[in-house]
């Protein structure tokens, strides 16, 4: 059971993190709506 | 005030699973574009579909969101007001685009083709758009997404005119509601649609300070 809670976790944060790339790699967010960037995806 | 939550779930999640503090602050901006997304979304879909205008509503929200994600647009300032203003947007475009689908064919390629002329104008002006939260610094990358954005909008202009043409007045509410959607997208890329957007936005917080008021007061 634990195990499969730590295998459902690891893909909901490997979804999570294909959206955050996929945001970051847009102009800007796909509604009205643009949360404030980690340093991380920032390009500067 | 909402991005703590965000933050906590996601640092939740992260000692599960292991991830380092940069990873967890990643992991919660996925939670927030995501949360925003689907509430923006579902709101949009249950007003169009109680209005009767769901297929018009998804088209209108499928291009929209295809043209923003290369030529940008106004942000509203909180999770919330956008949670109300894009269903808003979304559901006066496909209630526009009923109305005009009972034009004749020809009113409907004149429509779309005014719609993608101004917004290939505002594109090659305008876009990308740029906002605090996602600076778009690099000349090269703001070169990139024009062009994707104005090849996109030229693809999306010839096949709802090929559309138009082989389908007759059959489908023309989703084929006015793309051009509509796209028009509308585009023209929050240009100073007057952040001027608007900023106008809409504060009004919206004028209204949330006057609920909380009231409810304080009760």
């Amino acid at each position: 059971m634990k195990r499969l809670a730590l295998w459902l976790l690891t893909g909901l944060v490997g979804i999570l993190t294909l959206v955050s790339f996929a945001s970051a790699a847009s102009a800007c967010g796909w509604v009205f709506y643009q949360p404030e960037m980690p340093a991380k995806l920032r390009r500067e | 005030m909402i991005r703590k939550h965000f933050l906590s779930a996601a640092g939740f999640i992260g000692s599960k699973v292991g991830l380092s503090p940069e990873d967890q602050e990643v992991v919660a901006y996925g939670l927030e574009v995501t949360f925003s997304l689907i509430i923006s979304l579902m709101l949009t879909l249950v007003l169009g579909y109680l209005l009767g205008i769901i297929t018009e509503t998804i088209m209108v929200a499928l291009v929209w969101m295809i043209v923003r994600s290369l030529a940008g647009g106004a942000h509203c300032s909180t999770l919330w007001r956008c949670a109300i203003f894009s269903p808003l947007v979304m559901i006066f475009l496909g209630s526009a685009a009923r109305l005009f689908s009972s034009f004749d064919q020809k009113l409907v390629i004149v429509i779309i083709l005014l719609c993608g002329f101004i917004a290939l104008t505002i594109t090659s002006i305008w876009a990308p758009a740029d906002n605090a939260k996602n600076r778009i610094l690099s000349a090269s990358r703001r070169r990139k997404l024009r062009d994707k954005a104005l090849a996109v909008e030229i693809t999306m202009i010839m096949l709802l005119l090929l559309a138009c043409h082989f389908t007759g007045n059959e489908y023309s509410s989703l084929l006015v509601a793309a051009g509509l959607a796209m028009l509308v997208e585009t023209l929050t890329v240009s100073p007057v649609g952040y001027s608007v957007t900023a106008f809409l936005d504060k009004l919206l917080e004028g209204m949330e300070k006057a609920v909380w008021r009231g409810g304080e007061q009760r």
